[in-house]
């Protein structure tokens, strides 16, 4: 049985000079198709809605035309008008969907013990984080405003779906009046040390490293230890350093800029779709992921790609005397951005120690200190 | 004549049927037929065709015969086709 072609129309041709009708409809530059014989008087075919128009302004040649299947756009606006329902209902949601797909619906406040979460709702309404507003917000601004309006220690927003998601870290305690030991905040070396309450762990002359105890927070008489506050002076010199090791020849892998697909995933979501893997032909290659998020509108697919890049051994030389101004400053540069800003650097010491196949260049800063813990 | 202008259609690459005027026969295995530069359909039903071609007709037998495509001056038959023939003009009106 002969399957119905939904875009045409099906066409029935009844009468004695039915054969005559058909060659008239081809000479008229008609196109029909799966033309069948039903009776000794009746022809089936198939026509789209443009020849059928055409068709029926011919002489008939006393045919009897009817149609037996409407096809085409016809036929789809017919099945749709007799599925109104189905129709509205497709039509509701997909406006439904696109008019909330992009908006917020929900807000979750997690972490709070002493704030309250009305508070921070109507911190975040002023922002500009209202129910069904556009998710278009700056994630950081918002931290931000939050954490300086409530004090709080860490503020951390995401957007998840029709939901934003806020973590909050509320102030931390204060550690006054609590018995903490006096440690190092710098690499240094003692110079004197004078203890008005706890323990010295330091004596004159010491080298210390940042985080180093220097004086504990309890005194012992006899076998009793008594908790306080410590208090100290300390003045110390203060070093910092930085080296760069120079190699006049050295071996590097470069690129080539030719590269390889070894592996492809697709998911969608936390579901793997697909995955494929293959072993690359270059000797020596170095690999690198690279993630692309194909996401329509409504489906989550993430593309993984690893790529395999091709290197080759290249031998670079350098000429000292040329380089080494420029890494002499640039070595001091860093080191004076990782000073803090009241220190007086006091003296400045560069020195060159040749090894095998180069140089370590070594910076040295020096600053003397006067702290006072209390 | 034919032959002359059937060696020109082949050296400019023109087709062959548009310009001698003579019908081509295109048989697909067992089941469907090609026939181009046809003039009308004379008789059809499910075990015959009876195409006019320039003086004759062409007769196509077999079993569950349909007109698959019709147009002006090409047909494509489909069905069991057993024989067909080249005969002369004799038509039903």
């Amino acid at each position: 049985m002969k399957r119905d072609n939904v875009a045409l129309n099906k066409v029935k041709i009844s009468g004695g000079n039915s054969i005559n009708f058909i060659n008239n409809c081809v000479n008229c530059g008609l196109k029909l198709r799966n033309i069948d014989r039903t009776t000794s008087r009746d022809f089936t075919f198939e026509i789209n809605d443009r020849d059928y128009k055409q068709l029926i302004t011919l002489d008939n040649r006393g045919c009897n035309i009817t149609i037996d299947k409407v096809g085409g756009k016809k036929r789809l606006i017919n099945n749709l008008i007799y599925r109104i329902g189905l129709v509205i209902g497709i039509i509701i949601s997909l406006i439904g969907v696109i008019l909330f797909n992009n908006r917020l619906i929900q807000v979750h406040i997690l972490g709070l013990t002493r704030t309250s979460e009305e508070m921070v709702l109507s911190s975040l309404e002023e922002l500009g984080v209202t129910k069904f507003s556009y998710m278009s917000f700056d994630t950081g601004k918002l931290e931000q405003e939050l954490t300086e309006e409530f004090n709080f220690s860490l503020v951390s927003i995401m957007i998840k779906g029709n939901s934003l998601i806020v973590n909050i870290k509320e102030e931390l305690p204060s550690l006054e009046n609590s018995y903490a030991p006096i440690t190092a905040d710098y690499n240094m070396v003692i110079n004197s040390i004078k203890v008005y309450a706890g323990t010295s762990k330091v004596k004159e002359g010491d080298i210390v490293y940042r985080g180093d105890t220097l004086v504990e927070p309890f005194i012992k008489k006899g076998e009793d230890i008594v908790y306080i506050v410590p208090t100290a002076e300390i003045e110390a010199t203060l070093f910092f350093s930085n080296s760069y090791v120079f190699k006049n020849s050295e071996e590097v892998y470069v690129r080539t800029g030719e590269k390889d697909i070894v592996c492809s995933q697709i998911n969608l979501g936390v579901f793997k779709i697909s995955y494929r893997e293959k072993s690359t032909s270059y000797n020596e290659y170095e690999e690198e992921n690279k993630i692309s998020s194909a996401s329509f509108y409504f489906l989550p697919i993430i593309i993984n790609k690893r790529y395999a890049y091709e290197l080759e051994k290249k031998t670079i030389t350098r000429d000292f005397d040329k380089e080494k101004d420029n890494i002499i400053d640039t070595q001091k540069k860093s080191l004076y951005n990782t000073i803090p800003e009241n220190l007086k650097i006091e003296s400045e010491e560069i020195k060159v120690t040749p090894i095998t196949n180069g140089y370590i260049i070594n910076v040295y800063l020096t600053s003397k200190v006067q702290l006072k813990y209390s | 004549m034919d032959n002359y202008i059937s060696e020109l259609a082949s050296i400019c690459k023109l087709p062959f049927e548009d310009i001698t005027k003579n019908f081509k026969l295109i048989w697909f295995g067992s089941t469907g037929l090609y026939v181009a530069n046809y003039k009308r359909i004379i008789d059809y039903n499910s075990d015959k065709v009876v195409l006019k071609i320039n003086n004759n007709t062409l007769e196509i037998f077999g079993e569950n015969i349909c007109i698959s495509l019709i147009n002006k001056g090409e047909i494509l038959i489909k069905g069991n086709i057993s024989s067909v023939s080249l005969g002369v003009v004799n038509e039903k009106r």
